[in-house]
């Protein structure tokens, strides 16, 4: 156990409601969403803000979900500007008419993400359940930009709209935003249900890298673009969150406190609830949150490595979900044993002609 | 490519905020933040629509140093900043 205390935290990612317009294949909620009468109201919420800004956390970020099937967004956002705190948020933009824009604004917003699943109707279709969403998104999107919110556009990528992706940047070059997320799918929950079906191919990787980093230099000064691979493709792993329980606290609709959204699939381990526990008691005292904190708990060849402050030992909920157990190495760094396996699986499963999907189902209860 | 003619402002969302908890300067964007240097801070807080040249002259005649090497040190410093999506530049 490290004897230091753990730094302060410094997000927080806010997941208001499972409650979502959309029934997103890759959706990286857990498979048993929480029902709306199961959320915390109002008042939690609002303490949540009040103790993450004496925490010393700079920014939230409201999710879910769709965050703006909360009847409560404005007052939680204003609340958060009352505090000092960045807010940022995380939308599909299919709630986010005129009026609630203007709200959203005069409370104080930061930053909207808007996500697109497509520019093709048909391929957003396929992959959200929901029909007509690229019309109604492109609208939000020019609306938010004449508010002068700063806006991002999240394209999430699969190996069915990769062919799309250089349309997508054009769209987001023309509309003159300034950040845009190329985010390849990542498989937890009901994405790791649909992997087969979405998991682009080595060659689309391939050709994602070169546009991207081609488009990088074109567009350098005017617009970022931040670009995130399927970790399976990786030599190394992602440093999920930043590392466990070093930067990022996750508050889930029922409360929950975790180190990130996917915690409670390792089932050994519990996790307080707020507000029955605060959320620094959760931080810097809860058994759950120093479990894979640092660098103590790393297996060989994980305690040796140069990169272990780097990348923290990767993503724990993956090494459970691929490897079977939560403290061993992430199987998509190259020096696991289950390396070669899951890397050849994802291949194998690229090429395969896709089958059914299983779309996120309506809120769980 | 940032010279002493360019004008560089904070990028869409993002802020310059006291840490009032841990101390210092933080800059506040979209997914992203850094913890400035007292430089840093100074510098950022100073970019008000002027070309940078001015901002460099200025600076140099309130530390008393030359030119050449706060021109060196800004241009520097804001090309790491911009590279990292927190400033604009025209």
């Amino acid at each position: 156990m490290a004897s230091l205390k753990p730094a302060a935290p410094l997000a927080m990612l806010m997941e208001l409601t499972h409650r979502c317009p959309l029934r997103c294949a890759y959706c990286s909620n857990p498979l048993a969403l929480t029902p709306a009468n199961a959320e915390l109201p109002t008042a939690a919420w609002k303490a949540a803000l009040d103790e993450a800004a004496q925490l010393g956390m700079l920014q939230v970020h409201f999710s879910g979900g769709e965050p703006m099937a909360r009847a409560d967004l404005i007052e939680l956002v204003r609340h958060a500007t009352a505090r000092g705190l960045y807010s940022n948020l995380i939308t599909s933009g299919l709630l986010l008419d005129a009026h609630k824009l203007a709200e959203l604004v005069d409370a104080g917003l930061s930053h909207v993400q808007l996500s697109f699943q497509d520019l093709d109707e048909n391929g957003a279709q396929w992959v959200s359940g929901y029909a007509g969403g690229v019309a109604k998104k492109r609208e939000v999107a020019e609306r938010v930009l004449a508010s002068g919110l700063a806006l991002t556009l999240n394209f999430v990528m699969t190996r069915h709209n990769v062919s799309r992706l250089s349309a997508m940047l054009d769209y987001a070059e023309s509309l003159g935003v300034g950040r845009v997320e190329v985010a390849n799918t990542q498989y937890y929950g009901w994405g790791l249900k649909n992997r087969a079906a979405l998991i682009p191919t080595r060659e689309q990787l391939d050709d994602m890298n070169s546009l991207v980093a081609e488009r990088r230099a074109r567009c350098k000064g005017r617009m970022v673009i931040d670009y995130v691979i399927p970790d399976y493709y990786a030599r190394r792993p992602k440093a999920c969150m930043g590392g466990w329980g070093q930067r990022f606290i996750n508050v889930m609709p029922d409360g929950s406190i975790l180190p990130c959204h996917a915690a409670q699939t390792i089932g050994h381990l519990q996790f307080p609830r707020f507000p029955d526990s605060s959320l620094s008691a959760a931080w810097y005292e809860h058994p759950g949150f120093a479990a894979y904190r640092g660098t103590d708990w790393m297996p060989d060849p994980c305690g040796s490595c140069d990169h272990k402050e780097q990348d923290w030992g990767g993503c724990r909920c993956q090494a459970l979900a691929l490897a079977g157990d939560a403290g061993t190495l992430d199987p998509v760094c190259e020096l696991s044993p289950q390396h070669v396996q899951v890397v050849n699986m994802a291949m194998r499963e690229s090429h395969q002609p896709t089958g059914e999907l299983m779309l996120r189902q309506r809120h769980g209860g | 490519m940032i010279s002493a003619d360019s004008i560089v402002r904070l990028a869409p969302g993002t802020r310059l905020q006291q840490d009032t908890v841990r101390g210092g300067w933080v800059l506040l964007g979209p997914e992203r933040m850094l913890v400035l240097d007292d430089i840093a801070q100074l510098v950022v807080s100073r970019l008000t629509g002027q070309p940078v040249g001015e901002l460099i002259a200025a600076l140099a005649a309130e530390f008393d140093a030359p030119v050449d090497v706060i021109g060196q040190d800004v241009l520097g410093l804001l090309t790491t900043l911009a590279d990292k999506g927190f400033l604009r530049h025209g």
